[in-house]
């Protein structure tokens, strides 16, 4: 269904806070806040056919329809004028995916293509798509194609035009974040520049979400894998002498959900569910602790609230921020990022002539809270990334981390099992 | 209240319907996951229990069995009702 979003008028399209994390990443090699999505081949496929279809590929239809204008700090964006056609560029690779995941997208292209030995990965803007979006315009794009007519998939929310509605939430959402009467949250502090660093696993999905289910209950996976994440994080946050509650900030996919079409593709259906638990410097919280609080958030509408604030409303232009930054400290980032794409429709289908193995997001982290934990699942796999910024941890106890985390998960049975 | 399995299982697709956009017809014979629930789902519908019928199964604990179906889950609510 094509969205009439009219002459210059304001959408609910990029997010503000996108716009921030992009913009506190502008001094990184990368130069932006975005992420690769990776398709990995068992065996490789012929790269004419990669090239070929990309030489054949017209212009997209646009990421948006009609010219973007952004007013700095002051995001929702405006739509104005003809739609803008995108071109996606398309190389082969000399050097590893995560090292391209360091470079800069060329200058105005919103997506990039590179072919490895036995994997392509495409690069795609956060500005423009979030990790399900992207995966279903690739999805879209080796299946269907993508046609000039492709409606924009964008939210144009009545919720926009409602400002006190807007202010509302966001007064709320901050309220809930930042409020003084809470005790600090545990945090490494992330350098404010300095290349990111991956480490990917994959681990049998079945199994995992089968140990998940039986400790955690039904539909609990989320919980049960921030409470292993932080079983492993903690030891080195207590070795560093950190101590405090634990903030997961959590990306969340509104998709489906009241008026967010379930077939979107683009970034504005994106929400965040920060999830809070007490942490004392003695004990491990408990797996019902995470259980509790996810649920809490929920039951305050949190990304409800937050997909509705505007900008002035839930975090405010950059030298502001820097200010709040200042004052709050790591209140701001949080312990982690966390984020669970629960299945891909990539696997297993025909991409370039080959059946896609297996599909896995890289995507870089901002400078807070500096530490993604990316779960992504992909037919049989659950792909880990564990994604920070160089520097947040020494690289061998960053690999330690790593290490720790893919062995709770690999475990058949949680050593204590405290719900 | 007078609730019962039926009555509650009527209830619970309405809000699943909600839950999912209006995207699917639920189906009470079929598991939760086949009815277009996933984890945030679940979480919206558990958040509706409790707002409907003082039941906090986050609290009470849920196990596979009482997600086997919408009409499991409403004789576990129903149960729950008992309880309080």
């Amino acid at each position: 269904m094509k969205q009439d979003c009219g002459e210059g008028k304001w959408l609910d399209a990029f997010d503000s806070f996108a716009a921030y994390l992009n913009r506190s990443c502008a001094h990184t090699p990368g130069r932006g806040n975005h992420f690769l999505i990776l398709l990995e081949y068992d065996e490789a496929p012929d790269f004419r056919i990669i090239s070929d279809f990309f030489r054949k590929l017209p212009d997209l239809p646009p990421i948006l329809f009609g010219k973007i204008r952004r007013f700095p700090g002051l995001a929702p964006y405006r739509t104005k004028g003809r739609p803008r056609m995108v071109t996606v560029t398309e190389a082969a690779a000399d050097e590893t995916p995560e090292d391209y995941a360091n470079e800069p997208l060329p200058p105005g292209v919103p997506f990039d293509c590179r072919r490895f030995p036995r994997s392509v990965a495409f690069r795609f803007s956060h500005l423009f798509f979030d990790g399900c979006g992207a995966e279903r315009f690739l999805l879209k794009l080796f299946t269907e194609g993508v046609g000039a007519d492709e409606p924009s998939g964008l939210l144009s929310s009545s919720h926009m035009n409602d400002w006190k509605e807007q202010r509302t939430a966001g007064t709320e959402f901050r309220k809930s974040l930042l409020s003084k009467d809470l005790p600090p949250v545990a945090c490494l502090l992330a350098p404010g520049t300095d290349r990111n660093l991956f480490f990917t696993a994959s681990i049998p999905a079945e199994s995992l979400l089968a140990r998940a289910e039986r400790e955690a209950g039904p539909f609990m996976g989320i919980p049960f894998l921030q409470h292993r994440t932080v079983s492993a994080l903690l030891p080195f946050l207590r070795s560093a002498g950190i101590t405090g509650d634990i903030m997961i900030p959590m990306t969340v996919d509104r998709r489906g959900q009241e008026d967010h079409p379930a077939d979107a593709l683009f970034f504005n259906h994106w929400s965040m569910l920060p999830v809070r638990v007490a942490c004392d410097p003695e004990n491990e919280p408990p797996l019902s602790a995470f259980r509790k609080a996810f649920y809490q958030a929920n039951a305050e509408k949190r990304p409800k609230m937050f997909r509705m604030a505007s900008m002035s409303g839930r975090f405010v232009p950059g030298p502001v921020m820097q200010i709040l930054e200042n004052h709050y400290g790591p209140k701001l980032g949080g312990t982690f990022l966390f984020s669970l794409l629960e299945e891909s429709g990539l696997t297993g289908k025909t991409v370039f002539s080959r059946p896609v193995r297996n599909l896995r997001h890289l995507p870089a982290m901002p400078p807070r809270p500096g530490l993604g934990i990316i779960f992504n699942r992909a037919g049989m796999n659950m792909n880990l990334t564990v994604s920070l910024r160089a520097g947040l941890f020494p690289e061998d106890e960053a690999k330690r981390f790593f290490c720790n985390l893919q062995a709770e998960l690999n475990r058949n049975e949680s050593v204590s099992q405290n719900h | 209240m007078n609730e019962t399995i039926e009555s509650i299982t009527e209830q619970l697709l309405a809000e699943i319907r909600i839950v999912t956009g209006g995207r699917i017809t639920p189906d009470p014979a079929r598991p939760l996951a086949d009815n277009g629930i996933n984890s945030m789902g679940f979480m919206e519908l558990l958040v509706f229990i409790e707002q409907k019928w003082g039941v906090s199964l986050v609290d009470q604990g849920i196990s596979a069995r009482d997600v086997a179906d919408i009409r499991a889950l409403a004789a576990r609510i129903l149960e729950g009702i008992r309880r309080a």
